[in-house]
């Protein structure tokens, strides 16, 4: 069942992203983007990970992809007005795409058991396993320490100096954008 | 020998003493600008503020280097071994070069907004967390923020559409090289379960590569590749330097390459030692090319800004040999040779930065010829540049790239050395021509160099500069010494986990 909803939600997701790149009508361009992200929040509850996918909803589904709405609305973009694509480009897309999908492909044989077994004979330091069997990691850690804090703990933690790198990443680009931007300096 | 338990968040704070210096150095600038930013006066303050800030940071980094701190246990997130200290110098003295360069620049092109100041401190933050990151994760939220400052940067000059199209082009490759970089990040997480460096060579150690790692280890190559700007991923390259202020451009030849090779070196010696065979004969056909598309098309370039930039590929190129080498003599001639390569490369920008006085105009051999006769001193700087990037003996340069050749050797590796020489020799017909112009070619008149003249806070960073690179290349020893040192304990930080 689990397995049904996952392949339903991840097709989903490619379909959006496709279509989202493919769309020369930036405001269907954003909704497809929306479907996308919609879709990965569904992924995330099926991991067990409650908190993140309603982050995800509200977020990105919602405030993020609104001001992209109004951007687009407020630039008057209804139409891409000249084709970037000339056929070399397009000749170097089918390339890189044909590599993405051979390695895709190539790495559907790597089921979680098979990685667990290649990782049998390795001094073993932390068992990947545990991480990718279908939100087993994640939904012991909510028994534990419930939804909120199955994130906060890694999050203020554990991966404490990333976070506070996030916001220095956040300020500069803020402060890139006002200087790019600002009409007078 | 001080011992810093990276779990506490006091030790996590001593770590990332200089990061954090340096980041709250730049709100504080920040805070300054917002209500002092109309006049010359104002940006000139911001600068000078902003200098102190990268001394302030670079006192920081001295600290924890002389007091030989290292991570009790495993490092998490940060690295704190003498190389890390190494390349965060590198990245500092590029910063600092480039604050004091600028501040006569922008007043001359009149780019008065003093933001300038505070993005060039937050990039350089996030070179310093790029070059010390020991997690995945920390690489690439330091890249982020480096390329993003440099991003804006690029574009500053705002009525200027070349600077525009730089900072686009900028963008949207920077943004697809990371693509590239956080897909390989994903893969590698998904074989071994970590982000950690040492537990990712931990794991990899001691068994055949999975696929998965290789092809994560795959596209980090590609991800970094883009932002050294290693030939077939230099597209972006020339004309990125070319359109962006000059200060600006010597900053992302200097400091961005640094850090990044830093991050390079350490993905590969501590995370994937056990696959040298793979990434070896990658590294080496990108050395390869590198050193002959850059130093060919360098040749037949007619503005000097875009030479410069073609030679900073080819850079790039001996750099990636150093790389190749995967040992701890590699590793160190990395960092002596991007000292070596930064310090010039500034310097020689902020010649270039000079010559293109009244807007920013193309620089050809042209606009130069007979500079030696109204301006013996900065002909003869500007060719002590040249001769390093040469890699002539007596500079820095020749030390820099006789370092890289030994380390080679010692691996008994001799194609790659003999094609950095037959290279270097190639290089001579770009960097003779423009000694030959400033002293061998009449001036079109004896006015035309009234108004070469350096800014004070750039005289004395350039002068600085030219003597550092004249005095250690006569004189290398005690260099040596540190970089070889610094590279020591590169290899050795995942031991602890090692296999039986």
């Amino acid at each position: 069942m689990t397995a049904v909803v996952f392949w339903v939600f991840a097709a989903a997701a490619v379909l959006g992203a496709t279509l989202c790149v493919l769309n020369r009508n930036p405001v269907a361009s954003a909704m497809w983007l929306m479907s996308t992200m919609f879709s990965l929040a569904a992924i995330f509850f099926l991991l067990g990970a409650e908190l993140i996918g309603i982050l995800q909803i509200l977020v990105y589904v919602g405030a993020i992809m609104v001001v992209f709405l109004f951007v687009i609305m407020l630039l008057n973009l209804t139409r891409a007005t000249t084709d970037l694509r000339g056929s070399g480009s397009i000749g170097a897309t089918v390339v890189i795409i044909g590599l993405l999908l051979i390695e895709l492909l190539t790495l559907w044989r790597y089921t979680p058991a098979r990685l667990a077994a290649d990782l049998a004979q390795a001094p073993t330091l932390s068992d990947p396993a545990t991480v990718f069997a279908a939100g087993e990691l994640s939904r012991h850690e909510t028994a534990v320490r419930g939804v909120v804090g199955g994130l906060a703990g890694p999050l203020f933690q554990v991966y404490l100096v990333p976070f506070e790198i996030t916001s220095v990443l956040l300020l500069t680009a803020l402060v890139g954008a006002v200087v790019l931007a600002k009409r007078r300096l | 020998m001080t011992q810093l338990d990276l779990g506490t968040p006091g030790g996590i704070m001593l770590a990332l003493l200089p990061e954090l210096l340096l980041t709250g150095w730049a709100l504080l600038v920040l805070l300054v600008v917002a209500w002092r930013h109309r006049t010359a006066e104002d940006s000139r303050l911001a600068g000078w503020l902003s200098f102190a800030g990268v001394a302030v940071s670079a006192a920081g980094l001295a600290a924890l280097w002389v007091n030989g701190a290292t991570p009790a246990g495993l490092a998490q997130m940060v690295a704190l071994d003498p190389f890390r200290y190494g390349a965060d110098a590198v990245a500092l003295i590029a910063a600092g070069g480039t604050i004091l360069l600028s501040l006569g620049y922008l007043e001359r092109e009149s780019l008065l907004a003093p933001e300038y100041y505070p993005l060039v401190l937050l990039s350089t933050a996030g070179m310093l967390f790029l070059a010390g990151a020991e997690d995945l994760i920390v690489l690439f939220l330091g890249l982020e923020v480096m390329s993003v400052g440099v991003y804006v940067l690029a574009g500053y000059d705002r009525n200027n559409p070349a600077s525009a199209e730089a900072a686009l082009k900028y963008f949207l490759i920077g943004a697809f090289a990371s693509g590239f970089l956080l897909y390989g990040i994903a893969l590698v997480y998904g074989a071994t379960g970590t982000t950690n460096l040492s537990l990712v060579g931990a794991q990899l150690a001691g068994r055949p590569l999975p696929l998965m790692a290789a092809l994560g280890l795959g596209l980090l190559l590609i991800g970094l590749g883009f932002k050294v700007a290693a030939v077939p991923f230099h597209m972006w390259a020339p004309d990125v330097y070319d359109g962006s202020p000059t200060p600006v451009t010597g900053f992302m030849a200097t400091g961005v390459k640094a850090a990044a090779f830093a991050a390079l070196v350490r993905v590969l010696l501590e995370a994937f030692p056990s696959a040298t065979s793979l990434w070896q004969p990658i590294v080496a056909g990108l050395a390869i090319a590198s050193m002959v598309v850059g130093n060919l098309a360098a040749l037949v370039q007619r503005s000097l800004k875009r030479m410069l930039a073609y030679s900073s590929i080819a850079h790039a190129g001996y750099l990636l040999t150093a790389v190749w080498a995967g040992t701890q003599a590699g590793a160190g001639a990395v960092l002596f040779y991007l000292l070596a390569y930064s310090l010039v490369t500034l310097a020689a920008f902020g010649f270039l930065s000079v010559f293109g006085r009244g807007g920013e105009r193309d620089v050809s051999l042209d606009d130069i010829a007979g500079l030696a006769r109204s301006r013996p001193w900065v002909a003869f700087g500007f060719s002590v540049c040249m001769f390093s990037l040469l890699g002539f003996p007596g500079t820095f340069g020749f030390m820099g790239k006789w370092y890289i050749i030994s380390a080679l050797a010692a691996e008994r590796q001799y194609i790659l050395p003999v094609i950095l020489v037959l290279t270097s020799v190639v290089s001579a017909g770009y960097y003779l021509p423009v000694v030959m112009a400033m002293y061998m070619r009449p001036a079109p008149d004896s006015e035309r160099y009234a108004g070469v003249r350096l800014a004070p806070a750039a005289l004395g960073a350039i002068a600085l500069a030219v003597a550092v690179v004249l005095l250690f290349g006569v004189w290398p020893g005690p260099l040596l010494d540190v970089a070889g040192q610094s590279a020591l304990t590169l290899t050795q930080t995942g031991l602890p986990f090692a296999g039986p």
